[in-house]
């Protein structure tokens, strides 16, 4: 008899278990989220100059018009570095960029361009470029830069302090390997960077970053 | 009278609380991964997806979590999707040119990252392996159409011991 009531109370503390080991999975996984709902990167220094070099851009002219890396008076300029057919390293970053500006709303959004350099100017083509970026950027000014040679990118990329290889390979050939800096960089209305972004920055820290680079490197507005 | 009869009751009840039990495990269990699981001898694919392609990206990436309840390793060693798909599919690792996996690359790091294809991925013994963003994947080359949100497509995984496993990758939004 007492054994029974003992088994008893043992199956009911463990359907107890079992039910919170359940709920808390569901609840300290949207704790998780707000705890990393802080900007991550860093400031790099010294202050780094990038609109003294510039790319075609093709987002409103196929034809390409030069862009100097420079954000337009009060706006943020998010760039980076990669190439249409990286299946991984590339698409996360933009999902995570539209994931943060999804939660800023389009009051801030306005206020942050999207810039795309592809480092494979022998595959990428600027219509295709502006296809891609709006795709993950509908409601955003994007920017789909693509240079015409090698020694142009590597301009910009050295100017960013970026890196970049594609493999050797026979011309034409479909599939090469391409690698990259996974980062990512923000750049003020001076052309100034102002931000750096590891590979792997979540939505909200993206989001949390351009909030607080807005109210610091605009504080006025 | 058996003078074990007030038992009875609790008995009854200790089945019906045994029963609720498997219940709410198995609710929980169904609500911690919302997609389905996929079995091979002694192997668990769960959690397989790929994200919504951009038109102008011909590329795509499978993610999915592989579990072997064997107390012996197995191998990963071959994907495959139908012609009519994409053109090929492989096992890709991002790694970094300092050697780490991008998933475990510090803030900072000027290091580059790229692909590479491999060979095999061991499942250790009563363990698991995650492909995710930045670190394992099955990529998709020289795919027919955009991978659109919610599109579901099949995958044949070719395990050393678990045999060929069939899965369906689920395509989300982001």
């Amino acid at each position: 008899m007492r054994r029974s009531v003992l088994a008893l109370l043992s199956l009911g503390i463990a359907i107890a278990l079992v039910m919170s080991a359940c709920t808390s999975g569901t609840s300290s996984s949207s704790s998780t989220t707000s705890a990393l709902n802080a900007p991550r990167g860093y400031k790099p220094t010294p202050v780094r100059k990038t609109d003294t070099v510039s790319l075609p851009d093709y987002a409103t002219d196929s034809d390409g018009v030069d862009f100097s890396f420079k954000a337009a008076p009060g706006n943020l300029l998010v760039v980076f570095f990669g190439f249409l057919t990286c299946p991984d390293i590339c698409p996360v970053t933009m999902a995570d960029i539209a994931a943060g500006l999804e939660e800023l709303g389009p009051t801030v959004v306005q206020h942050v361009e999207i810039a795309f350099v592809t480092v494979d100017i022998e595959r990428d083509t600027g219509p295709r470029m502006v296809e891609y970026l709006t795709h993950f950027f509908p409601n955003s000014t994007i920017h789909a830069l693509r240079a015409p040679d090698s020694a142009q990118l590597s301009a910009v990329t050295s100017q960013f302090g970026a890196q970049w290889q594609v493999d050797p390979h026979e011309p034409g050939a479909a599939t090469y390997g391409v690698a990259h800096s996974g980062v990512t960089y923000v750049v003020d209305d001076r052309g100034q960077l102002v931000w750096e972004w590891p590979f792997g920055t979540t939505g909200p820290e993206v989001a949390a970053t351009l909030k607080q680079l807005m109210d610091t490197v605009y504080p006025a507005s | 009278m058996n003078p074990r009869s007030p038992s009875r009751p609790l008995a009854l009840i200790a089945i019906a609380l045994i029963a609720g039990l498997a219940l709410v495990a198995s609710a929980c269990s169904s609500s911690g991964s919302s997609s389905a699981t996929f079995q091979g001898k002694d192997i668990v694919v769960s959690n397989v997806w790929a994200r919504e392609s951009a038109g102008a990206a011909d590329t795509g990436a499978v993610y999915l979590t592989i579990e072997n309840t064997s107390g012996t390793a197995d191998k990963l060693f071959s994907a495959s999707v139908p012609q009519a798909f994409a053109k090929s599919a492989s096992i890709h690792e991002t790694v970094t040119s300092d050697g780490t996996t991008a998933t475990t690359m510090g803030a900072g790091s000027s290091s580059m990252m790229s692909m590479k294809e491999v060979a095999s991925v061991t499942i250790p013994a009563n363990g698991s392996v995650t492909f995710e963003p930045g670190g394992y994947h099955i990529m998709l080359i020289g795919l027919v159409a955009p991978l659109k949100d919610g599109q579901k497509f099949d995958l044949n995984l070719g395990f050393l011991n678990g045999g060929v496993v069939k899965v369906t990758a689920n395509v989300k939004a982001s």
